[in-house]
Parts: C-alpha cells; sequence; structure tokens
C-alpha cells in the first residue's frame, strides 16, 4: 500500500462511525443539550453582536499585532542602530583617558565579535593596533601635562602589547590553513602594517621629553617588540608559502620583504650600541663609592680593571654579536634562504632586546644607589656637624645591599 | 466556516460568550473532538460523554472570564485532558472493582458491531494498523489526516514545532505503513 492509498484509506474511513464519525442523532442531541445548559452572557449587547463589530475587532487586533507592532519595532530598531552609531562615530576621535573611550574599545569588541572570517578578523586586529599606534601620536602631541601624558602612554602601550599577543595567536591560527590565496594576503599587509606601526611608536617615543620617555620606556618597549613579533611571524607565513609553494608568490617579493625587516633590525642595533655607548658614559662619569655599592656596578667596574667576564663588557659586545648574525642573514638572503635568514634576523632581534634590557637595568641600579648615597651623606654631613667628625667613605658601607670594594684606576 | 476569516471572527464572537456563536463553533468542532477522543477511548459511548463533556468544560472556562489565547488548541487540550482524567477514573474503579470481586467491565459491543461493517476490506487494515499504533503516532495521523490540520494547526495543538511535527508525522506514517502491512 502506497502513502497515497493509505491517505486515502484513512479519509475513506472518516466517513464511516468506526473510522470516529459521531453518530448524527447523538450530535443534534448533545447540541440541544449543550445550548440548554449555555448561560449566555447577559452583558453581550446588540452592538457585540453585530458581525460588523467582530470585523472591526479583528481588522484592527490585525493591523495592530501585524504593522504597528513590527514597525514599531523596526523604527525602534533603526533608532538604536541610529544612536549607536552615532556614538560610537563621536567615540572615535577619543583618546585614552577620555570619557567616550570605554565606547570606543566597545564598539571594537563588538566588531571583533561579529567577524566571524578567521583572515579578516586578524585584519581588524591589526587594525587596532595600527589605531592604538595614532592614539600614542596624538597623546603625545595633544597632553600638556607630563604625569598624564605618560600615565595615557603607558595604557596605550600595554594595550598594543596585549592585542599584539592576541593577533599573533589569530595569525598562528590561520596560517594552519595555509592554502587559502587569503591568508597569504593576510600575512603581506600584517608584515607591511607591522613595520609602520614600529616606527611610529619609536618615532613618538623620541619625541616625548626625557621625564616622560623614563616612564614609559619599558611599556613601549614591550609594545615595539610584540609588533615586531608579529611582523616576524606574519613574515614567516610569507616564506612557509613561497617555500611550499602553496600560494603565489615570487622569490624577489618574498626578498624585498626579508630585506625590509634585516633594514629594521639594523636600524634596532644601532640604537642598541647608542644606548650601551650612554650606559659607558653614565659608568664613567659615576663617582667611585656609588660604583661600589651598585651590585651590577661592581662587575663594570671590573671592565676599568681586568675581568674579561663582566657585564658590561658582554653588553659592549653584543651590538657586535647581533650585527654579525645580521650579516649572515644578509649572506642567506643573497642564497635565497628565506627561512635561514629570518631565523638570523630573530635571533639578532633577541639580542637587541636583552642588551637594551641589561643596559637599562645597570643606569637604573647606578641611579638608584647615587640616590641613596646623596641621602646618606647628607645625614652624615649633619651627623659630622653636630659632632665635629669626618664623613668617611667606610661609613657608606652598611648593610647588605652595598660592599666596601677597591676601585682599580 | 471553511474561510479562516469567518473562523476568526467567530472564535471574537464566542471568547465574547455568545452562546449563539457557541452553537456554530460546536458544530465546527464536534466531528474532530469526537474523532480524537474516540480513537482515544475506543468507545462509541464513552467518545459522546466526553465530547459533551469538553464543549460544556470550553465554555465554562470562557464563562470564568479567563483569556484564551488560541481557541483552537485550547479546546484539543481540553480534550486530552478529559482523556487523562477518565482513564484515571476508570483504573480506579477498576481497582475497586478488583478489591471488591466484582466482574469487570463489559467490552462496548456497539464497537464490535461498527467493527463488522468492515470485515475483510481494505480499511480493516488500516483501521487495526491505526489502533496498533502508539499514541503520539496515532493522534498526529488523525489530526492531518482524519482532521485534515495544517501543519501549523497541529504544531500550535501539540505545542511543537513545524519542523518536529513533519518528522512525527513522517514516522508515524511510515510505523502505520508498517502496520498495515503485517495485518496484510
Amino acid at each position: 500500500m502506497t502513502n497515497k492509498e493509505l491517505i486515502k484509506g484513512l479519509q475513506e474511513l472518516k466517513k464511516l462511525e468506526v473510522g470516529g464519525r459521531p453518530q448524527a442523532g447523538w450530535v443534534l442531541s448533545s447540541r440541544q443539550i449543550l445550548m440548554s445548559q449555555l448561560n449566555p452572557k447577559a452583558t453581550v449587547s446588540d452592538e457585540a453582536k453585530n458581525q460588523s463589530f467582530y470585523y472591526w475587532r479583528y481588522f484592527s487586533g490585525t493591523f495592530r499585532q501585524r504593522v504597528f507592532q513590527p514597525v514599531g519595532a523596526f523604527l525602534l530598531i533603526i533608532f538604536a542602530l541610529l544612536t549607536y552609531n552615532a556614538t560610537v562615530s563621536v567615540a572615535s576621535a577619543s583618546l585614552p583617558g577620555d570619557m567616550l573611550y570605554p565606547i570606543k574599545t566597545a564598539g571594537e569588541k563588538v566588531q571583533l565579535a561579529l567577524t566571524f572570517n578567521d583572515e579578516s578578523k586578524v585584519k581588524l586586529q591589526m587594525n587596532f593596533v595600527s589605531r592604538r599606534a595614532d592614539e600614542m601620536q596624538l597623546i603625545a602631541i595633544q597632553e600638556n601635562d607630563n604625569n598624564r601624558k605618560s600615565k595615557k602612554i603607558v595604557q596605550t602601550a600595554k594595550k598594543i602589547t596585549q592585542d599584539n599577543k592576541s593577533l599573533k595567536d589569530s595569525l598562528g591560527k590561520i596560517s594552519m590553513a595555509a592554502n587559502k590565496p587569503a591568508v597569504l594576503e593576510v600575512a603581506k599587509e600584517v608584515d607591511i602594517k607591522s613595520l609602520e606601526i614600529k616606527q611610529n611608536i619609536a618615532t613618538v617615543q623620541n619625541s616625548l621629553p626625557e621625564a616622560v620617555k623614563s616612564e614609559v620606556k619599558d611599556e613601549v618597549k614591550e609594545a615595539i617588540v610584540t609588533t615586531e613579533a608579529v611582523g616576524t611571524s606574519a613574515l614567516g607565513v610569507i616564506v612557509d608559502n613561497y617555500k611550499t609553494g602553496r600560494a603565489n608568490i615570487s622569490g624577489q617579493e618574498v626578498a624585498s620583504r626579508v630585506a625590509e625587516r634585516i633594514k629594521s633590525t639594523e636600524d634596532d642595533i644601532k640604537s642598541a650600541s647608542n644606548e650601551v655607548n650612554d650606559v659607558i658614559s653614565v659608568v664613567s662619569g659615576t663617582a667611585p663609592s656609588v660604583i661600589s655599592t651598585s651590585t651590577s656596578a661592581i662587575k663594570l667596574v671590573d671592565v676599568a680593571g681586568s675581568s674579561t667576564t663582566s657585564t658590561l663588557q658582554n653588553i659592549v659586545q653584543k651590538p657586535q654579536q647581533a650585527k654579525e648574525i645580521i650579516e649572515e642573514a644578509k649572506n642567506l638572503l643573497g642564497q635565497k634562504d628565506f627561512s635561514s635568514a629570518l631565523e638570523k634576523i630573530q635571533q639578532s632581534k633577541d639580542i637587541v632586546v636583552n642588551v637594551v634590557s641589561n643596559a637599562q637595568n645597570i643606569v637604573n641600579e647606578i641611579k638608584e644607589v647615587q640616590s641613596i648615597n646623596t641621602s646618606t651623606e647628607n645625614l652624615l654631613l649633619i651627623n659630622s656637624n653636630k659632632t665635629g667628625s669626618q664623613p668617611t667613605t667606610t661609613s657608606l658601607t652598611t648593610g647588605e645591599s652595598t660592599k666596601e670594594i677597591l676601585i682599580k684606576r | 466556516m471553511n474561510n479562516p476569516l469567518s473562523k476568526r471572527i467567530l472564535f471574537l464572537q464566542v471568547k465574547d460568550q455568545d452562546s449563539e456563536a457557541y452553537g456554530k463553533f460546536y458544530d465546527l468542532y464536534v466531528e474532530r473532538i469526537y474523532r480524537f477522543v474516540f480513537f482515544k477511548v475506543n468507545s462509541v459511548s464513552d467518545a459522546q460523554d466526553l465530547t459533551s463533556e469538553v464543549f460544556l468544560k470550553v465554555w465554562q472556562y470562557l464563562k470564568e472570564g479567563k483569556e484564551i489565547k488560541n481557541l483552537n488548541a485550547f479546546i484539543y487540550l481540553i480534550a486530552r485532558n478529559s482523556v487523562i482524567d477518565f482513564y484515571r477514573q476508570r483504573n480506579r474503579q477498576a481497582e475497586t472493582l478488583a478489591e471488591t470481586g466484582q466482574l469487570p467491565e463489559v467490552p462496548d459491543e456497539t464497537q464490535d458491531l461498527l467493527k463488522r461493517q468492515i470485515v475483510g476490506s481494505d480499511l480493516e487494515n488500516v483501521l487495526q494498523g491505526l489502533n496498533g499504533l502508539k499514541d503520539e503516532y496515532k493522534e498526529i495521523i488523525i489530526l492531518r489526516f482524519l482532521d485534515e490540520l495544517s501543519i501549523a494547526e497541529i504544531a500550535e495543538i501539540l505545542d511543537k514545532s513545524k519542523g518536529s511535527v513533519r518528522v512525527l508525522l513522517h514516522r508515524a506514517l511510515t510505523a502505520l505503513k508498517n502496520n498495515v502491512k503485517e495485518h496484510h
């Protein structure tokens, strides 16, 4: 029996009492009994009994339900969208610390959450990092109060670092599906933009007043390092695509991108060399008593002596090491061994980061000890004036953090 | 009363406790509700009693001024609950009879007489197949193919999505087909 026959059978069945058709006599008698049992509402007016009244009620109800309510809801959505867009567009010009800035970042989060394509997500994240770098630039120009300027720049730099980390993760995720040409396009864009952003942040850093610069140094440095890491990852994706032949990219283009990265690293090495020179000048211009109490400087002092394993000596040698490694990268680039060149670039970058960090630590430590000694000397001077005795250098060597060392000069 | 607009107008009148309109409402639904109940209780007299009870209950509900959003789904809900109450009561009676040692209930003779009318025909197979289905399947087959309700109306009555009604209907029809094949 087919479905059609079965359905036909069912419909035939319903015509029979055995198929659930009620007996006509019962239907009538039951109706009469029911009607006699009903106690109609006394208040049903003639108007209410009028058919046209019910037609009007039905149409007005339907109109309200099917036209008014959807139109109302639609207008409400339009209003919400317009006000949202207006608020977000006003907020887009805001800077960290402004009242509308949280709306701007919330808008970005919504935008990111509504982007489902992984490649578009990476592009968007890159744009947000670029936006933060622009904000940093504006803060540096517009903010007059140094304290507020430092605070806002630190806040922005931290955000850049945080966003860069998520961006790097997203980039790693899409690079797994590297068969898509879109992935290569995104990697190219990230590669170029990261260089621009890094350059912008560095320019902002150099333009800052000395007081602000020292306050924001660590956070800004971290922002630059993470931006570079993103760029290197993107370049890694490009090189990988070239190597495996998964996407259409010429060797010449890869070579020019690797060369750009080498150039950027060379600039970093130059800055690192300058920092090391600054440290040397700070050390050489510092009083022996100060050097003798600084734990890092203890080894620095040895530079003036004979030790070859000192920290400063290491730091002094590092930029040279980085330079040699970058030269190797250049050679590898000449041989079109992009992967190895990229590895060398990364090694060189790591050295530079390490040097800059150590150099800064040494300078900070010397400055700290310098300030402690100045206050202690003042204290001793007050005591000596009271007792009539002369302050001695040995009297500085109290406590565990200070050490009495003979300075060989 | 197949015109949906007239039906909507009638519902509005019924909700206003218009007894004349309720009479028309009875005419419109009595056959469906009777059939719905009949296949559940399998007895003409019980189906008649329960159907009358359903219409009275709906009217009383309206008189209490309680809001009924969907009268079409509501009457089936009352019918279903009345059948449940009926079985509960009958189980209690059976327990009491067993305890007092009285004879069990005599089967409905009218039903047997009616069945004899289609003995040996294809319709007998269909009927047996339908009665052999589980309640859920039987109910949906009746609503769709005997009462000829739309999927949307069934979804309203059973408080299910249109998708799940379609799935249930497909399964019910397959089960019915298998049952009919067995009895053939």
